[in-house]
């Protein structure tokens, strides 16, 4: 009995020595390459942002709020059980500074009193107003009202629930401006973000078809009246580590994508289109899961095969804020979503992938998504799992073991300490010196033990996409941001297809 | 090597590169508190006397002969201040924050600055100089619709509306087109320097209408209709009707919508043909409303019951702002259970509620 | 025209620049100014102790200068206050919708200071002992 299990053990030995001779260097090589590339894009994003910051002065923005001609927008909010912070929420919407825009609020089969709340503080009432079907959607819509006044530029429609994205799609149907920017309820706009992100439309009308907004984690701000008045590191350790891994990988990420020319994804939570190609391409996709990712590839796909010369840009000015997961329960079921959603575009747009027809979305970006996203976590678990399993059986010594690991993850570190340092000398929000330290603590916590935890959670969507399982989503009830205390957050799982997946992978 | 030592060095380097990134970040924000506690105290002073400049208050004089007499490292700090509040006040207090200006050499720098190899420099000159209000720096800033960089050409087009001088709109008009694979500037950033610019655009409209180029026909069109430049309505009935591009023909039915009178209705009813484009039907529907015009009234019945439900609420809303035909023409389809009686209340609502409906139907 | 020492004017902008200019200029002229950044301070300071006139910014956060205007309108104390919207809404669609909502005048920026003091000066008139 002994001599077998030794003979297994040798065995096993033998076979963890191989492996890890063979793939010693092409893992050594992989986390070099993956963060080598994020060294690039936040190289990119550096240069993109201080140039952006020198306009600054001269971009206009007053100006162009006093405009009689500048393109007008439709803020689209999808709302489901939103109760809490509805009402303020559009407010704050209402109040952004821009000379032309309306605020369209589709509440998608609300079962709380998300309708009545509105409906009392902008004194609403029903109007008979048939919606052009311009997007295909599926659910019925029950009521269209405005406001009494006739004059404030609100529109609640009211249907059936049948999930966000048919919730947006009826938006998009409704809305009446040749923009259309979509905005999770819960999320706080900066006063300028819609000049933000109108700005490139504005500059190349006849190109520009999408652009996106940089969102920043909302916990620990001071929130009054749906702003924020006071930026602030979150209390909660979850909650901070993923405000440095935002940084990292949604505002330079993208911001390199973007100028680098192939930004396939613009977040679910703040995003602007132009209503006619959303038309064109027939809205979002109401089965997919990561729905923002699959529309954003749909538009490259479509537009490429049409040959027509249009551009997707990405503005890293920090103007949307939402609450981040702050227990492990509801970050997990966030980041198996994102994940599956993740897989499940890439998978459906996988002629485009290599094919030179798409240009360097075909050739870069798609290919360093399969290579450096998709597969991530895979690779990262199997790395760890490979040198823990040489430590243990004695194939790999401890010292060994501890300057390969200092390096694959110091490098990240590395990384992630250039991304704080271009927030530093770029926007530099947080202000004080004790969010600092928390900071660069958290940065810490996010390559050594974050991300493997996130890894493990992306490898399970993915493994339920593959499988086929049906996605349950997952709810956050809120308190809203009536006042100064962040609200807390409860996770609950409910069965019914609710507000539907929001933002898509990072990176 | 062996691949141990070479682990070893990169984990050097990588920690010597957080440390010194640790250190960037730490210094830049050291420095970035220091600048602008520094800016603060240096402004603080000096700040009364430009609220007082900029006000208006200063009757005087004195508080502008204090800042004239700064010395130039105060008034590094001050001078943004003031640029921006020239940008928020007009009349005698922007005169007087210009003279201020000019007072520093801050007018010669800018001219200076348009000749920068930097874009940013550039830009900011042409902004400054379009704050100036000043016709004499049109001649410099014309080159600038020119230049290599997109935003120093939307900024020169942008300061050359503030100015206001009716001799640059040659100049902006020609920096529409595309030239030498540069984009053009956008239609709507060109039209709202015209319309900046005064009636005294009227010659150079005329000649844009007819341009060959579509987008300065496109941005023709605009200008003519918010700036109600009536002598080129001959111009506008033409380009109704012939023109190849329907966003002019677009643009030219909105201009006709305001600018034009009861002999426009026949031709606005002809455009909302079903073989006319989408959005030029919708915009006709929209002008027909805007002349107010009750002969248009038997053609926007007729739309009412079009498959486009679009074109049919914005024919409803027509209806209402003809005035008492157009309401009585609705509230006699409201009974009705077709899409017409859906169209014709939802207008009335929205009417009710606006408060726009005629005295007698109310 | 000078004022008395109790016309309390009130001005609600979340730009520090204008609040400043406006407060500078009217201060000056012998009003006494209270200012606040935002249309919920705004209306609250109203609802407190009324002042002799309002000067509003429109797209403030929490409740706009319009939101302001129609509140007060809407509550019988207060419907007769004079109040002056300021902002860089220029399009007609807004100087109507400003004027309907029930404002005494509506001031666009750039904003002349000795026009919007001669249009205070008259407002207060209108009514004043």
């Amino acid at each position: 009995m002994a001599g077998l299990w030794s003979g297994g053990v040798d065995a096993l030995r033998a076979l963890v020595e191989t492996v890890m001779a063979a793939i010693e260097v092409p893992v050594l090589v992989y986390f070099l390459v993956i963060n080598t590339s994020y060294l690039l894009l936040i190289g990119l994003a550096a240069w993109d942002l201080i140039h952006h910051r020198r306009r600054a002065e001269h971009a206009g923005h007053d100006e162009t709020v006093a405009s009689q001609l500048a393109p007008g927008v439709s803020v689209i909010v999808p709302a489901y059980n939103e109760e809490a912070g509805i009402v303020t929420s559009v407010q704050a919407m209402l109040a952004l500074r821009y000379p032309r825009h309306e605020v369209v609020v589709v509440d998608d089969g609300s079962t709380d009193g998300t309708s009545d709340r509105l409906r009392a503080a902008f004194d609403l009432v029903p109007v008979e107003r048939e919606l052009p079907t311009d997007v295909p959607t599926r659910a019925a819509v029950t009521e269209v009202l405005v406001p009494r006044s006739g004059r404030t530029r609100l529109v609640l429609v009211r249907k059936n629930n049948s999930g966000r994205s048919d919730a947006v799609n009826v938006g998009i149907n409704a809305a009446s401006e040749p923009l259309v920017a979509m905005v999770d309820a819960d999320s706080i706009l900066d006063p300028d973000s819609l000049l933000g992100v109108a700005k490139p439309f504005a500059d190349d009308p006849i190109r520009m078809v999408a652009t996106g907004g940089a969102i920043r984690a909302a916990n620990g701000c001071t929130v009054i009246d749906g702003r924020i008045v006071q930026i602030r590191m979150p209390g909660s350790r979850l909650a901070r580590v993923q405000v440095v891994e935002y940084l990292r990988a949604f505002m330079l990420g993208r911001t390199g994508w973007s100028r680098f020319g192939a930004l396939i994804l613009i977040s679910g939570a703040f995003g602007m289109f132009r209503r006619d190609v959303l038309v064109e391409v027939g809205g979002l996709d109401a089965d997919s899961i990561g729905e923002d990712f699959e529309l954003v590839m749909r538009i490259h796909r479509s537009l490429t095969d049409q040959r027509r010369d249009y551009r997707v840009q990405f503005v890293a000015e920090p103007i949307s804020w939402t609450e981040v997961p702050v227990t492990a329960r509801v970050l997990r079921s966030q980041r198996r979503r994102w994940h599956r959603g993740l897989w499940e575009t890439l998978w459906k747009y996988r002629g485009m992938l290599g094919n030179p027809r798409y240009g360097r979305v075909g050739l870069v970006a798609l290919p360093y998504y399969w290579a450096f996203e998709l597969f991530a976590p895979l690779l990262e678990l199997a790395g760890l799992v490979l040198v823990v399993l040489g430590l243990a059986l004695g194939v790999v010594n401890l010292s060994y073991a501890y300057v390969f690991l200092a390096v694959a993850y110091g490098y990240a570190i590395l990384v992630t300490l250039a991304a704080m340092t271009v927030e530093e000398l770029s926007f530099h929000k947080y202000d004080r010196w004790r969010d600092l330290r928390s900071t660069l603590a958290a940065s810490i916590w996010e390559n050594v033990g974050y991300r493997q935890l996130t890894a493990w959670w992306r490898l399970e969507g993915w493994w339920a996409g593959l499988t086929g399982r049906k996605q349950v989503w997952g709810t956050m009830t809120r308190q809203g941001f009536a006042g100064t205390q962040p609200a807390a957050v409860e996770p609950a799982l409910t069965g019914s297809p609710g507000p539907g997946p929001r933002d898509g992978s990072r990176g | 090597m062996s691949s141990r030592s070479l682990l070893l060095l990169a984990e050097v380097v990588i920690g010597l590169s957080c440390l010194v990134l640790a250190l960037v970040i730490v210094g830049a924000r050291l420095h970035r508190v220091r600048a602008t506690r520094r800016t603060t105290r240096m402004v603080a002073p000096h700040r009364p006397m430009l609220l007082a400049v900029a006000s208006g208050e200063d009757a005087e004089g004195s508080a502008r002969a204090h800042l004239a007499s700064l010395p130039s490292a105060t008034w590094e700090h001050v001078r943004s201040t003031a640029v921006v509040m020239l940008a928020k006040v007009r009349g005698a207090p922007a005169e007087t924050l210009v003279a201020l200006l000019h007072a520093h050499a801050e007018v010669e720098r800018a001219l200076g600055w348009l000749r920068s190899r930097s874009a940013v420099r550039r830009a900011r000159a042409a902004y400054l100089l379009g704050l100036l209000h000043d016709p004499a720096n049109v001649p410099a800033l014309v080159p600038l619709l020119s230049d290599p960089s997109p935003d120093v050409r939307l900024v020169a087009a942008r300061s050359l509306g503030l100015i206001g001088d009716p001799a640059a709109a040659g100049a902006v008009l020609s920096a529409v087109p595309p030239r030498d694979g540069r984009m053009g500037i956008p239609a709507w950033v060109a039209a709202e320097a015209l319309l900046g610019m005064g009636l005294g655009v009227a010659p150079v409209l005329r000649g844009a209408l007819a341009s060959a180029d579509a987008g300065v026909r496109d941005v023709a069109v605009t200008v003519a209709g918010a700036g109600a430049f009536t002598s080129v309505l001959p111009q506008l009935r033409v380009l109704l009707d012939h023109d190849p591009l329907p966003e002019v023909r677009t643009g030219a039915a909105v201009a006709l919508g305001r600018l034009g009178g009861p002999r426009d209705v026949a031709a606005l009813i002809r455009c909302t043909a079903p073989s006319s484009p989408t959005t030029l039907r919708r915009t006709c529907v929209g002008a027909l409303g805007e002349l107010g015009d009750p002969s248009a009234v038997p053609a926007l019945t007729a739309l009412l019951d079009e498959p486009d439900r679009r074109l049919a609420e914005l024919a409803a809303e027509a209806l209402v702002r003809v005035g008492t035909a157009g309401a009585e023409v609705l509230l006699r389809c409201v009974g009705s259970t077709g899409p017409a009686g859906t169209v014709a209340r939802g207008a009335l609502d929205m009417a009710r509620l606006r408060g726009q409906m005629p005295a007698a139907s109310r | 025209m000078t004022a008395t020492s109790q016309d309390r004017i009130l001005v609600a902008d979340d730009d520090g620049d204008i609040r400043d200019l406006v407060v500078f200029k009217l201060t000056q002229a012998g009003y006494d100014v209270e200012a606040v950044q935002d249309g919920a301070a705004a209306f609250h300071s109203i609802e407190a102790s009324p002042p002799r006139l309002a000067i509003l910014d429109v797209m403030m956060p929490g409740l706009s200068g319009i939101d302001v205007l129609r509140k007060v309108r809407a509550d019988e104390r207060l419907k007769d206050l004079e109040v002056i919207l300021l902002t860089a809404k220029s399009r007609d669609i807004d100087v109507d919708a400003g004027f309907a909502t029930g404002a005494s005048d509506y001031v666009i920026k750039p904003f002349s200071p000795r026009e919007l003091l001669h249009r205070v000066n008259a407002l207060v008139a209108r009514t004043g002992v």
